[in-house]
């Protein structure tokens, strides 16, 4: 316990770390940087700011792309595509975190949840978690940058880049769903000589499946929001379709991409809100 | 939920993960033709970055930007952020229409995501670091004011009850009964976005503004791996920092 507190930092302390790196960073952002606020009210950026608004409306075009027909169509098709990346993403991720959750949870590595422990396991643990670190710590976008060095940019690049930040993500939340279980039941059958996966399956599967899925649905959303900035490399979508339409400044195609993109994350939200409601867990 | 609703479900989910999969034969190659001789020099690379006193001087600066970059966008998302989500739970009055109107207005601020209000903030005010601060700000004070609403609404009414038959004042009750029960996973929560502001404000390189990101993306597209490497290990590091930090603080609250 005395380790433990060891390692604690209390509340006010944090408040003053928090004050200093804030005044560190307003610093370097104010002074090294040079940015100051009166440069962003002049009246060149307004001008530039009104400008960019009257684009994206399309004040002055002749025929404004919300007008037409065929760039909402390719915008749905560039959706489907969105979608598609999405649930591959999600797919990949869950297969991920399935196969590495047995190695990296802390209560069945260390036998707090199944009485059995062995240096390999243990050693198995911290590997994996390193592994969900590193998946967590680098941003979608720069996981992407790295894959299109190995696959050719497109979905499954894209699935494949949101899939292995999300892993880092999901696996975390799993192995921590099994560590907060309570261990009666799994204690109860380990007692009666069950093996090692036939804990796994019988009696911690059933017990956390219901979050699981819940955790899924709730990460799913996420990268559906995502989609749009790995598009960004090439990976397809919205994303790509929304980069190409600012590069050329067709800033009223923007306009329908980013109203398309809205509804479906405004859906997505509406789906996983019901869904988890039905699931009844966080 | 019902078993037959269950089923239904499963079945959607099915055909959706399968119609997913026909993506994979999208293409004739899904590798490029040297993908995996670029997978190993990637991976060696990263068993060696670039350590050069040069190197580590640009990476320095870098984390130093993007670190600012994120902490001033989260003090500005929590100032905001509080006052709304006080409203957001109907604490402070309960009239539906304040709570429904200030989270469809939290909803819009996160409905757009960071790189894309990053996008459109150069193309108004130039590359300022503001345009980074206030394109992280957004999204943020979206995310932080709905979250830290719902924590606020989900606290027990014990407490709640008792300062108010007691006579406290509606102000009393918020910031006696309210937030002291709150504050605890609110602080895990705002944690957790400074975390994800780290990462964010390192990718909003993608549109032209410095930090970590910029040196990554240059970096790769030289194909100098071994210097993004660095640069990949400094956001790692950084990243993990924020986390320990706050577990450490979750761990002195609850003690």
């Amino acid at each position: 316990m005395k380790e433990k507190l060891k390692q604690a930092i209390s509340f006010p302390m944090t408040t003053y770390l928090f004050v200093f790196l804030m005044g560190l960073g307003w610093y370097f952002v104010l002074v090294v940087d040079g940015g100051s606020i009166g440069e962003i009210f002049t009246e060149k950026n307004g001008h530039f700011a009104l400008k960019f608004l009257r684009r994206l409306v399309g004040v002055g075009l002749e025929d404004p792309a919300w007008t037409q027909a065929y760039i909402w169509k390719d915008t749905l098709v560039a959706t489907l595509d969105t979608l598609k990346m999405s649930l591959l993403s999600i797919l990949l991720t869950g297969v991920m975190a399935l196969v590495s959750v047995p190695l990296g949870t802390r209560s069945i590595a260390f036998g707090d949840l199944t009485l059995t422990t062995s240096p390999l396991g243990r050693f198995a643990y911290y590997m994996t978690q390193a592994l969900y670190t590193l998946g967590r710590a680098i941003p979608e976008l720069i996981w992407a940058m790295m894959i299109i060095f190995v696959f050719k940019p497109g979905l499954v690049a894209g699935a494949l880049a949101l899939a292995i930040h999300n892993f880092g993500i999901l696996g975390k939340l799993w192995t921590e769903t099994i560590d907060d279980m309570a261990t009666g039941p799994v204690h109860g059958l380990a007692l009666t000589g069950a093996s090692h996966w036939q804990l796994l399956v019988f009696a911690v599967l059933p017990a956390v499946v219901g979050k699981w899925v819940s955790y899924m649905v709730y990460r799913w959303e996420i990268i559906l929001r995502t989609t749009i900035v790995v598009g960004f490399v090439g990976a397809g979508g919205l994303g790509q379709d929304f980069r190409t339409a600012m590069s050329f400044l067709h800033y009223d195609r923007v306009l329908v991409i980013l109203l398309t993109y809205l509804s479906l994350v405004y859906l997505a939200d509406r789906l996983s809100d019901g869904l988890r409601k039905r699931l009844g867990e966080p | 939920m019902g078993k037959s609703s269950k089923h239904f479900l499963s079945l959607v989910l099915l055909v959706a993960f399968g119609w997913s999969l026909t993506s994979l034969f999208h293409q004739d190659n899904l590798l490029h033709r040297g993908g995996m001789d670029a997978l190993v020099s990637l991976g060696s690379a990263f068993l060696q970055p670039d350590l050069s006193r040069d190197i580590l001087d640009i990476a320095l600066v870098a984390t130093l930007r993007t670190f600012s970059y994120a902490i001033t966008s989260i003090s500005l998302s929590l100032l905001v952020a509080f006052p709304l989500a006080l409203l957001a739970s109907g604490h402070v009055t309960s009239q539906p229409l304040v709570r429904t109107a200030t989270r469809r207005l939290l909803g819009a601020m996160r409905g757009i995501h960071e790189l894309i209000w990053a996008w459109f903030f150069v193309a108004a005010i130039g590359l300022s670091p503001f345009a980074a601060i206030l394109a992280l700000a957004i999204p943020y004070t979206g995310s932080l004011g709905r979250i830290w609403a719902d924590q606020l609404e989900d606290i027990p009414r014990g407490p709640l009850l008792a300062a108010e038959t007691s006579g406290g004042s509606k102000w009393q009750v918020i910031f006696f009964a309210v937030v002291p029960q709150g504050i605890g996973n609110m602080v895990s929560y705002g944690f957790y976005r400074l975390e994800c502001a780290l990462r964010s404000s390192a990718i909003l390189s993608f549109v032209g503004l410095g930090g970590l990101g910029h040196e990554i993306h240059l970096s790769l597209s030289d194909l100098r791996f071994n210097e993004a490497a660095t640069f990949l290990y400094a956001l790692i590091f950084i990243v993990v920092l924020v986390d320990r930090w706050s577990a450490y603080t979750r761990r002195g609250m609850v003690h």
